[in-house]
């Protein structure tokens, strides 16, 4: 019958591709190997943070490589980091814990994305991983998922303190939050505006179509709507930087903040300079005055021979060191990258420490029921009248 | 279009006999790859199937997307609601709802041609992840429906890992089921309208009425994938159902071999084991992507399954020169 | 109203740019029957070509948008040549196969440029300012040089020889071939017309707006609802429908914010296609 090499050939191509990866990753293992897995977006929109997040692996392994590999025991072994491209989908979150289950890799940074983290954490539950992740969705830990940490804090954590400060400085009594029409946007969106609103002041929610490249309209519906401030953290990069220019086109004059992940950078590129924003208030969320960040610069040049990140995808890179470093601390520990349970105990009792901000602590307990979100210092920037104030380091209390 | 109805009937049921084999897989292994490229290739495989009853009919639909997210929801909210998680009454709504949404939806879409449809079909797509962004109250909106209990069948839990494997494979089986019946009862009808429709208009064959037949089924074969995706995430989310998903399912139809259920099968097997090779290349992953479909699309524009089916006719042909064609069936 | 003129500027701004992007488009459309989905991709190279110039090669930015629309004219028909030509009557195969180079394009860009935006700046800066609304002069260029580009392009078309021969294949490619115009040098000269429009218009519009690899993604759907919406094939349509989509935009995205706005104005499309089904401009007879 001629169907049959048809057949064949399918289920034959199938099985040469699943052998060749079973076998390549079999004969790792014997050379003493800790696997390091990063979950995030590394095609599409959202790339920038997904590719951060590997590249902060990436550093991290090399870093640790560099001194002969992480003690295990009695010896030490060589970490290596597993990428994979979770495409900010649920789908693609519940593909990367599958993926990482067949390489036995227990370990993971990321994921990145909300939708993804969504996907990801009911499969890893069921094959035993842990992971850090970054997003600022509502319930991001919780006790169900005793597996899952949280890299960084959301909103819902420092923001009643910075909102108040930045309160304290400016005098907004309303404030338009604009966000993109996607998780992305609404996760941060939905607790600024509870946030800004339990302090006074009059929010309102402004979704833009994401994939917007020209926001002029956006601009003229903002200066149409003259509010005090607005809220731009949730956005991209890019399209910061894009809104603020034609903003400035537009002849806008208010306040900006950003409590989120965006930064300073975007902004005042956007704005053409320092001296061009009137009034500007950003989340740090590390502090990059710290003397660290420029060991990290340093480092970073020496072992990837490669400038560093650029500034604004400085703090995610970081951030995801953080994580990274507290979990590879915690597989030297127990002296296995397979255990689990003896590595998110290691965790757990740890003081959370990084090489470049010191100590830290765990947090989370009141909010999600769960000690597991990091707790390191993040920074108010403010920038007023043209010149920069300077950035207000602020303590983020361990529980 | 070949004469071989025969030959093309064969491939077909080749097509579902390609798709058994993978109930086997959850309930003989516990590799998760192995698993998790099973379900992936279950829910594409019964995508692509809905593309493939529009393709009989010479028609591209980009509404696959859609009516998968009109089918995920509307089985995640039934499911959650408390009123049942039966997996049949689950198929049952994730089949009707996108199959009624389609009825009138068709009346006013099929009467565009070509590029037009094309057009239209993706725009619905957009406007439908607009709509579910602003309806936040009744689907969850950018956070969708999350905690969908799974299935259960007169008391089975159908919760563990395995069985949720298998149940994407059982409304893979059922899809393909319904799409060889629908393609195979009215082929004749789909081919002359493929083939010329102002033809076929003057022999009295009802184009309308075919056309919105093909598109119902589309849309409810859809409407089985999205259950079959929601039910494995337990999540019914908007980045499930991206416009850009539908260039994937086409392109499983056109790698494979549009012109048989056989081609569906192989071309969707053989995509999602290479996305999932790529995506460990992480951002090279797009790149690789596209060079699969150019290289594919090139040496074989008619898929895999096509091309070989043409080599095979060369090779029968040279062997049998004096052979006299086949004889035609006419059906009135 | 200060706000409605400013949001008329706004939307002829808009218009101006889809209408670069779309006149592309629709010729490759019209006269291949092509659906081109890396028209984004040439796009945004052009961006890209052009930025390389001005930073690494130090021209001035007007040599870099000439060198941008040689490089995408040239690229667009070599790939034309190679991967298009031979699968021109399979509309559907075509598709994946330029679906694919934008794929294999995008990932070009990031591995070249990186993921992140670069910082291409339009040399001129600053917008003219009247009574209650503002014009930035970058706009104003870009829409003198899409006047011209427009003139340009309905010269070709419309009064030389090969503009003729081109409207002749367009119309009924069969007869066409039988008086002897050759298919095979006609596609891929229109192609690198019509990708080296889209380099240009990415040449001078990214400047203003931004340049990341995937910037070509949105510019293909506002491209693709434009080119529909004229009909297919009219370049009359196209520019008429641009101006159209890009008003309707503006004051749908200022009045109803930016998400509803989006949903308003697909939502109107798809409203005006069911009335008429072929576009605006387009011919009832053809099968697309």
């Amino acid at each position: 019958m001629n169907r049959l090499p048809i057949l064949f050939r399918a289920l034959a191509r199938g099985v040469l591709v699943l052998s060749c990866g079973t076998a390549a990753s079999m004969a790792w293992a014997q050379d003493c190997e800790v696997k390091l897995g990063v979950s995030g977006p590394m095609t599409g929109g959202a790339s920038a943070w997904g590719l951060a997040a590997k590249a902060a692996a990436e550093f991290e392994a090399a870093y640790v490589n560099e001194q002969g590999g992480l003690p295990m025991g009695n010896r030490k072994c060589k970490v290596k980091v597993y990428p994979f491209d979770s495409q900010y989908t649920v789908a693609g979150g519940a593909a990367a814990s599958n993926y990482f289950a067949s390489e036995n890799i227990r370990i993971v940074a990321g994921p990145i994305g909300g939708p993804e983290v969504t996907g990801f954490r009911p499969v890893a539950k069921r094959h035993g991983q842990i992971n850090f992740s970054n997003t600022y969705m509502a319930g991001v830990i919780g006790t169900e998922y005793p597996l899952g940490f949280h890299a960084l804090q959301s909103p819902i954590t420092w923001g009643p303190i910075l909102v108040k400060e930045a309160l304290k400085r400016f005098k907004i009594q309303t404030l338009m939050i604009i966000g993109a029409n996607d998780s992305g946007g609404t996760d941060g969106s939905k607790q600024l505006a509870k946030l800004y609103g339990e302090q006074g002041v009059k929010t309102q929610e402004e979704y833009f179509q994401r994939g917007t490249t020209n926001f002029a309209p956006i601009a003229q519906r903002i200066m149409a709507a003259k509010p005090d401030a607005i809220e731009i953290a949730t956005m991209p990069p890019a399209d910061a930087t894009q809104l603020v220019r034609q903003l400035m086109d537009a002849g806008y004059d208010g306040i900006i903040g950003a409590l989120g992940g965006l930064g300073a950078p975007p902004v005042i590129q956007g704005a053409g300079g320092v001296e061009k924003l009137k009034a500007y208030y950003w989340l740090e969320i590390v502090p990059v005055t710290e003397p660290g960040v420029d060991k990290f610069k340093a480092d970073f040049e020496r072992l990837m021979k490669a400038p560093p990140p650029p500034e604004h995808m400085l703090p995610h890179v970081m951030v995801g060191l953080n994580g990274d470093q507290q979990m590879l601390r915690a597989v030297s520990l127990a002296g296995t990258d397979q255990d689990v349970e003896k590595i998110a105990a290691e965790l757990r009792k740890m003081t959370p420490e990084s090489r470049y901000f010191g100590r830290g602590g765990w947090r989370g307990k009141a909010i999600y029921g769960i000690n597991q979100e990091l707790a390191f210092p993040v920074g108010l920037g403010v920038i007023q009248n043209g010149k920069r104030v300077g950035v207000l380091r602020v303590e983020i209390p361990a529980e | 279009m070949s004469p071989h109805r025969h030959r093309d009937f064969k491939l077909d049921i080749w097509g579902v006999a390609l798709v058994l084999p993978l109930l086997l897989v959850p309930l003989f292994t516990t590799s998760p790859l192995l698993n998790s490229l099973t379900y992936q290739a279950a829910i594409g495989v019964s995508a692509a199937m809905a593309v493939y009853v529009m393709l009989r009919m010479g028609l591209l639909s980009f509404t696959v997307p859609a009516f998968m997210a009109f089918g995920g929801y509307a089985a995640a909210m039934l499911a959650k609601s408390g009123v049942t998680t039966n997996l049949l009454a689950l198929m049952a709504v994730s089949f009707i709802v996108p199959a009624l949404v389609a009825i009138p939806l068709g009346t006013l879409v099929l009467r565009l041609k070509g590029v037009y449809f094309i057009f239209i079909t993706f725009i619905f797509n957009e406007i439908l992840q607009l709509i579910l962004f602003e309806t936040p109250t009744l689907t969850g909106g950018s956070d969708g429906i999350s905690g969908v209990p799974p299935a259960t069948l007169f008391g089975i839990d159908l919760g563990k890992p395995a069985l949720l494997v298998v149940v994407t494979v059982v409304v893979c089986i059922v899809a393909t089921l319904i799409t060889l019946a629908v393609t195979q009862r009215w082929r004749a009808e789909f081919t002359s309208i493929e083939e010329n429709e102002t033809l076929a208009e003057s022999l009295g064959v009802a184009v309308w009425k075919y056309r919105t037949i093909g598109f119902v089924a589309s849309a409810g074969v859809s409407g089985l994938a999205g259950f079959s995706l929601v039910n494995m995430l337990s999540t019914a989310h908007p980045s499930s159902f991206a416009s850009w998903s539908v260039n994937s399912y086409i392109a499983y139809a056109f790698v494979g071999g549009r012109g048989t259920m056989l081609g569906i099968a192989v071309g969707s097997l053989l995509l999602i084991v290479m996305t999932n090779v790529f995506s460990a290349y992480a951002h090279l992953s797009a790149g690789l992507y596209g060079i699969l479909l150019l290289a594919v699309m090139m040496a074989a524009p008619s898929g895999l399954v096509g091309g070989v089916v043409q080599l095979v006719d060369k090779f029968r042909s040279r062997s049998r020169p004096a052979a006299a064609a086949p004889v035609q069936e006419k059906q009135a | 109203m200060d706000s409605l003129i400013s949001t008329g500027l706004i939307g002829l701004s808009l218009g101006t740019q889809y209408a670069l992007i779309s006149i592309g488009f629709t010729l490759i459309f019209g006269i291949m029957g092509v659906v081109n989905f890396a028209h984004g991709g040439f796009y945004i190279l052009g961006g890209y070509f052009a930025f390389t110039a001005t930073t690494a090669l130090g021209m001035p930015y007007v040599a870099a948008v000439v060198l941008a629309t040689l490089a995408t004219a040239v690229l667009g028909y070599v790939i034309e040549m190679i991967f298009v030509e031979k699968y021109v009557a399979d509309h559907l195969a075509t598709m994946l196969i330029t679906l694919g180079i934008y794929q294999i394009m995008t990932t070009g860009i990031v591995l070249s440029y990186g993921a992140e935006p670069a910082e291409f700046r339009f040399p001129v800066a600053g917008s003219f300012r009247g009574p209650g609304f503002y014009v930035p002069y970058a706009n104003l260029i870009v829409f003198a040089v899409c006047a011209a580009a427009i003139a340009g392009v309905y010269y070709l078309v419309f009064r030389t020889r090969y503009g003729i021969a081109l409207r002749a294949m367009a119309d009924d490619g069969p007869v066409a071939r039988a008086q002897g115009i050759p298919p095979a040098k006609m596609f891929p000269m229109a192609f690198a017309i019509a990708t080296g429009l889209a380099g240009l218009t990415g040449a001078l519009v990214t400047p203003i707006l931004a340049l990341e690899p995937h910037g070509g993604e949105s510019v293909l759907l506002k491209a693709f609802i434009v080119v529909i919406l004229g009909g297919l094939g009219s370049i009359t349509g196209a520019m008429v429908a641009a101006f159209g989509v890009g008003v309707i935009e503006a004051y749908s995205s200022v009045y109803l914010g930016g998400s509803k706005g989006a949903l308003a104005l697909f939502v109107l499309v798809v409203l005006i296609l069911l009335v008429r089904p072929q576009g605006l401009f387009g011919t009832v007879a053809r099968k697309a």
